[in-house]
């Protein structure tokens, strides 16, 4: 009886101890974000240089998203490298090849934003439903900016100097066209000249970054800060659209 | 005294680079010791691969990073990796076309100052052209591609640096054995000629295997500049001026000063990793402005 009992607990705490990853790395400030919102703050242990917020006190610092330092990653000994496809293909592979294991998410459309978070919820805090759950309140804040926003032509400025734009099937075009906006260009991301931004005749002109954008004509441009809170592919979005309809819908 | 001066400039860096914080054995072994195989191979493949091109093409500050080899080679890197194919391959075709180039330049031109402008001209190109490539493609890879034209080095697994490593050691003893034609030519294509040596084959022979190395080195580090530049003259400032020395000689001070470079970019900033060229360049160019005053100087 005691033997089974045993076996029983065994069996137990070795499901229990694969069911998560508790030592992880991320290099991205957005997956770090991602992993906050799951709730695995916890089992972080390494963030980029990059990293902002409540989220990154007490985490070791680990390098830049496309400049990672490899060396310093390998003597924390994650249990799980997390990545976006803007860490370069090199470092990626030198870190599998020293026995580790690294996960690669695509962070460009919202689609994408919602899956990682489905995933990564099921993975760090076996909660799938995350994912959902996110996609639910990103169209619950959208849509109470439908009224300021329903079918206004809008370009989104991510750099003033080049000029380089977030278009329709990008995460941040495809979370404000649920508001009902009409985000023009048709691209994720892209540079655009100020001749073709003019002509694009938007309503609103949404420019996050650093400086200041004045380009001719009488565009409505509306400056967000900061940046961070739209710049990450992941639930801070939603800090983003709460600043966005402070902005735009104070009247 | 020279003795020591190669303790220092040889064995310290490596060990800088090799234990600095002293990491754990498999860190060592895995990271740093790859690390160190190629920064090493590719510094002292720059440095020969300067003095080779100071001597053959008699111009005291020609190397592969101003005369567009290394930028060559890099555009071949970007083809071929944006293409599919492996980038070694690349790089080697890139670095030799551009050799081609040159080689045809120093027929036209034949005045040091025009082939110095002519390759100032080709690696703007090429540096033009691989941005070109990456716009072309989605954005975040621009900056990796900026990286890449700075001479960014990633750690890469042991067997392919140490093959590196020794295809470097290959290329060095091919051309310490050809130096006696490097000499001849340094003084000139007449004395070459009537001392036995086709000058023309043989500068094309010299110019083809110091390439090879620092192209294959240049896919997988980027572009270093100034390194093959300054380490030659400093050797010849040693006392080491003739081929069978100078070249030996010129790859350990190359090698150590890129290790010490490495280093220092991995150092200085930490946890962030700056680019080795970055460095390099931050010193070197004071030593390549002192190389330019003391040359200029000494003609006036």
């Amino acid at each position: 009886m005691k033997g089974v009992f045993f076996c029983l607990l065994t069996v137990f705490l070795f499901t229990l101890n694969s069911f998560g990853f508790d030592r992880v790395v991320s290099l991205s400030p957005a997956l770090t974000d991602i992993i906050a919102y799951v709730g695995a703050e916890k089992k972080l242990i390494g963030v980029t240089v990059f990293c902002s917020g409540e989220v990154c006190r007490g985490k070791e610092r680990v390098g830049g998203i496309v400049n990672p330092n490899v060396e310093k990653i390998y003597n924390l000994h994650p249990d799980l490298i997390v990545a976006t496809t803007m860490t370069p293909e090199k470092d990626v592979d030198i870190l599998k090849r020293l026995g580790l294991e690294v996960l690669v998410f695509r962070l460009v459309s919202l689609e994408d934003v919602v899956n990682v978070t489905g995933e990564l919820g099921e993975l760090l805090s076996g909660n799938r439903a995350k994912g959902k759950e996110l996609l639910k309140s990103m169209e619950r804040e959208a849509f109470s900016l439908s009224n300021c926003l329903k079918g206004k032509r809008t370009v989104i400025v991510i750099s003033s100097k080049p000029l380089y734009v977030a278009g329709s099937k990008s995460y941040l075009g495809e979370v404000l066209e649920l508001a009902g906006a009409v985000v023009v260009p048709d691209t994720d991301f892209s540079a655009l000249s100020y001749e073709a931004l003019i002509r694009e005749k938007p309503d609103f002109v949404l420019f996050i970054g650093r400086g200041s954008l004045q380009p001719a004509g009488n565009l409505r441009v509306v400056k967000l800060e900061p940046a961070d809170d739209f710049l990450h592919p992941s639930p801070r979005i939603l800090k983003g659209i709460e600043k966005l309809r402070r902005a735009l819908c104070k009247n | 005294m020279q003795k020591l001066a190669f303790f220092v400039f040889v064995l310290i860096p490596s060990a800088f680079l090799l234990f600095w914080g002293l990491p754990p054995k498999d860190i060592v072994l895995k990271l740093r010791l790859p690390e160190l195989l190629l920064s090493f191979g590719f510094g002292g493949s720059l440095s020969v691969a300067g003095s080779v091109f100071q001597g053959a093409l008699r111009n005291p500050l020609a190397e592969p990073y101003t005369l567009g080899t290394a930028a060559g080679a890099a555009l071949g890197a970007a083809l071929a990796s944006v293409s599919g194919f492996p980038v070694e391959w690349g790089a080697l075709a890139g670095g030799i076309f551009s050799i081609f180039l040159l080689f045809f330049a120093f027929r036209v031109f034949s005045d040091p100052l025009s082939v110095l402008l002519f390759g100032v001209g080709l690696t703007a190109f090429f540096s033009a052209s691989i941005l070109f490539l990456y716009a072309l493609f989605p954005v975040y890879t621009l900056q990796e591609a900026l990286l890449f034209t700075l001479g960014y080095i990633t750690p890469v697994a042991l067997s392919p640096s140490f093959f590196l490593f020794f295809i470097s050691l290959c290329f060095l003893a091919l051309l310490t054995f050809r130096s006696r034609g490097l000499d001849l030519i340094s003084l000139g294509d007449e004395t070459a000629f009537f001392s036995g040596v086709d000058p023309k084959r043989e500068r094309f022979f010299l110019l083809l295997f110091s390439s090879i190395p620092v192209s294959l080195f240049v896919a997988y580090c980027g572009v270093v500049g100034f390194v093959g530049i300054v380490v030659p003259h400093v050797v010849r400032f040693m006392g080491y001026r003739r081929g069978n020395f100078l070249l030996p000689v010129s790859f350990l001070v190359g090698g150590g000063a890129l290790v010490f470079s490495q280093w220092l970019a991995r150092t200085l900033l930490y946890p962030t990793v700056l680019p080795a060229g970055v460095v390099t360049a931050l010193l070197g160019v004071p030593l390549f402005l002192y190389i330019l005053w003391r040359y200029t100087g000494g003609r006036g």
